[in-house]
């Protein structure tokens, strides 16, 4: 019964079962056999079991094997190459088990052979696999490692040997993160801690600390010679930890160059003397250079991220508004020279640029360029005031020559011609008429000789004062009086002198002009009112005022202008009003130069009334 | 030729009353049978001007007060002295004071000559062809 139990174990046993004898022929194999090998039962039945070997070799081993494990026990375990029928191969382990007789004599083996190829199979794909996965960690550049939860190193790449520097030679499955920090460390491999320094114990506590608190945000630090490493570490669903190590020292130096670069530029802007902010639509600061901050009386951290309007001056708000609401992509440029007159300040005038930048139609952005041009403008103006102080000496000039032309000649024209009667008369033997033109020929000679006088006179009078001084007006008067004091006496006038100011010039200068105005005021009397003349001043914010008027025969307005010109005179009989017609014409020139302004008030009617404007600022500083 | 038998009327202005001298002089040397008036202020030749005809002016330039070129802008712009011949006597050399004086209307332009008998020369010949050959309009 346990027979036939055996039996049909042994022959629907779904691996092939061979019995040999100790011969090694093979006295059966089950059917599982004949299916593995492809053979008829009667091909291997007392056949030697070598024929189902893959080689000799393979059959040698089986036997060693035995011999070599030394017969010690009844079942012996191994792998080995067999050949089917039709000469293909396969791997299969063999578990064979002596059989022995009753007294304990060697009757032969039972083998059974568990075909593993497929297993095989499976395993060589999985080597492959393995295999791939290691030369593709070996190929890539980042540093790969993965640590398992006691920090001991699992799996590593070269590149990951590479990065860990003095450690690399040491790195070992097992190491732990720990102790891979040390040796580096050690090694003199971290710029931020150098060996022995205070801060070394407290960098690596925090290299370790990143290690065991991964956050999957990415680290940057020095390492070995100047180079810079990122450091990642994320934290598996297994527990274990990844470490990845990637050099970027290429990509923090293209980093460095361009912070440099924006260093460069941004003290490129914080050093030029322009003025420059960067402002959004709405005048938000986005940024402004120290000058631009300085110059309205702050700082550039004070202004950014607030509205312009808060730092400009009052008399800037409407225009600074209207630039920022006007720009416009037709005139993406807006350019205007303001004059700022600030307390304790110099007067400066700045050329403000305003220049959009336009995101389709869109403003973006608004950048402003503030750019002193004080030094251009004083110049502009100075050239201005040249050229007209040029025309109007030219104009003088002309007036001038034409009118001394026409003015010296007459009296050598009559010179010539009083010459010719008294020739002509001697002729004629007719003496009556001669004493008359010899007195013509003298009072010729002597006018002659005035007007020379006056435009000597006149010609001394320089338009550029050398020597500027305070000047009292109270005193010029005073002196000018002095000198006049004859003629007031002659024609009992009144001369009455009120509050004047102090005013930079020439003394000697304001003196003459004071005479000149003071005497015509004398000298155009009325016949039969007692001369009555008042000088006096006024001072306002930017000028100093001398009047002086009288009570005389005045002037015809429409000779306003007309009469400060030399050798102007409105009166034609010197028996009455003497003079050659140079005193206001001298006077204007005294005036202008002290850079200021004469002129006759027309409105005055009860006599003449000259006014003379002196600026307080009339160049003498700079000039 | 139209007879005239009225007397022809001058009117010399000239603040220099000299040179006023010299010309009525040499006029009358000449004998040119004119009229003369002098006048040394050009406000008053203005004034006379309007009340009085006169067929010719002799005008000086510089004078004291309103000056010759004014007159003369003054003269044209009156209707009634508007096409009376003004004949400038100045001793103004200034080429732009010629150009003035022939833009604003003036009939002829003369220097003050600087002895008797260019005097003479001159009143000779403005008496020439002013008095003798030119026909000028009747004044009002």
């Amino acid at each position: 019964m346990q027979d036939h139990f055996a039996r049909a174990l042994y022959e629907t046993f779904p691996e092939p079962v061979v019995v040999v004898d100790k011969a090694k022929t093979i006295l059966s194999v089950n059917h599982a056999t004949l299916k593995q090998f492809g053979y008829g039962e009667e091909e291997l039945l007392a056949r030697p079991v070598s024929i189902i070997y893959a080689t000799e070799e393979d059959y040698a081993s089986c036997l060693n094997k035995r011999s070599v494990d030394g017969n010690t026990g009844a079942v012996s375990d191994s792998v080995y190459e067999y050949k089917r029928k039709d000469g293909t191969v396969f791997s299969a382990r063999l578990r064979s088990t002596l059989v022995s007789g009753p007294e304990g004599e060697n009757l032969g083996f039972i083998g059974v052979i568990h075909d593993i190829s497929d297993m095989l199979k499976l395993d060589k794909a999985r080597r492959n696999a393995r295999k791939i996965l290691d030369t593709a960690l070996a190929a890539i550049p980042e540093g790969f490692a993965i640590f398992d939860r006691e920090e001991r190193l699992l799996v590593y790449n070269e590149a990951y040997r590479r990065v860990c520097g003095p450690a690399g030679p040491f790195l070992h499955l097992g190491m732990t993160a720990s102790e891979i920090i040390t040796i580096a460390y050690e090694g003199g491999y971290y710029p931020d801690a150098p060996v022995g320094s205070p801060v070394a114990r407290e960098w690596i506590e925090s290299r370790l600390f990143d290690f065991r608190n991964p956050t999957g945000h990415s680290k940057v630090f020095p390492y070995a010679n100047g180079r810079w490493l990122r450091v990642e570490n994320f934290k598996a669903k297994d527990g274990n930890t990844i470490a990845l190590r990637v050099d970027v020292t290429e990509m923090k130096q293209t980093e460095l160059a361009l912070e440099r670069q924006r260093q460069e530029y941004l003290s490129l802007l914080q050093n030029i003397p322009d003025l420059v902010g960067r402002f959004t639509p709405d005048r938000q600061v986005l940024f402004v250079n120290r000058n631009y901050a300085d110059f309205f009386g702050t700082t550039p951290e004070a202004m950014i991220g607030t509205d312009l309007l808060q730092h400009v001056p009052d008399y800037m708000h409407e225009s600074t508004r209207l630039a920022f609401a006007n720009a416009k992509p037709d005139a993406p440029i807006n350019s205007k020279a303001v004059l700022h007159v600030r307390p304790g300040q110099p007067d400066t005038w700045i050329l403000w640029s305003l220049l959009a930048v336009f995101d389709g139609t869109r403003v973006s952005e608004l950048i402003s360029v503030g750019r002193d041009i004080t030094m251009q403008m004083l110049q502009q103006e100075r050239i201005a005031r040249q050229t007209s102080e040029l025309q109007r000496k030219n104009d003088a000039l002309n007036q001038f020559t034409g009118t001394v032309s026409h003015d010296l000649k007459a009296p050598l024209r009559h010179i010539a011609m009083f010459s010719d009667m008294i020739n002509d008369d001697l002729q004629a033997g007719n003496l009556e008429e001669l004493p008359g033109y010899a007195a013509h020929l003298r009072q010729s000679a002597r006018r002659m000789d005035r007007l020379i006088e006056s435009l000597l006179d006149y010609a001394q009078i320089a338009y550029q004062i050398g020597n500027w001084a305070r000047v009292p007006l109270s005193d010029a008067v005073a002196d000018a009086i002095l000198n006049l004091d004859s003629l007031i006496r002659a024609v009992d006038a009144t001369v009455e002198v009120g509050e004047l100011p102090v005013i930079r010039g020439d003394a000697e200068l304001l003196k003459r002009l004071a005479q000149n105005l003071i005497g015509n005021a004398v000298k155009y009397r009325r016949p039969d009112v007692k001369p009555m003349v008042r000088v006096y001043g006024a001072t306002s914010a930017d000028t100093d005022y001398l009047h002086v008027e009288d009570n005389g025969i005045g002037v015809d307005p429409r000779f306003a202008a007309k009469i400060f010109d030399v050798f102007q005179r409105l009166h034609r009989d010197e028996s009455i009003y003497q003079g050659t017609g140079i005193g206001l014409a001298l006077a204007k020139r005294i005036v202008e130069s002290h850079n200021g302004r004469i002129e006759l008030d027309t409105s005055f009617a009860e006599g003449a009334r000259f006014s003379v404007a002196f600026p307080k600022d009339n160049g003498s500083g700079k000039e | 030729m139209i007879l005239d038998s009225r007397l022809k009327k001058l009117l010399v202005v000239d603040d220099d009353i000299i040179d006023a001298r010299f010309v009525v002089r040499a006029f009358s040397e000449v004998g040119g049978g004119l009229e003369i008036v002098h006048v040394d202020d050009a406000d008053i030749a203005s004034l006379r001007l309007t009340a009085e005809p006169f067929d010719y002016v002799l005008l000086d330039i510089n004078m004291p007060g309103m000056s010759g070129m004014e007159l003369l802008k003054r003269i044209r712009k009156n209707e009634k002295t508007a096409i009376l011949p003004v004949i400038m006597l100045t001793s103004s050399m200034n080429p732009r004071d010629v150009s003035i004086s022939y833009a604003c209307g003036a009939n002829a332009y003369a220097l003050k000559p600087s002895s008797v008998s260019g005097y003479r020369t001159f009143a000779e010949g403005f008496t020439r062809f002013w008095v003798d050959v030119a026909i000028t309009p009747r004044p009002v």
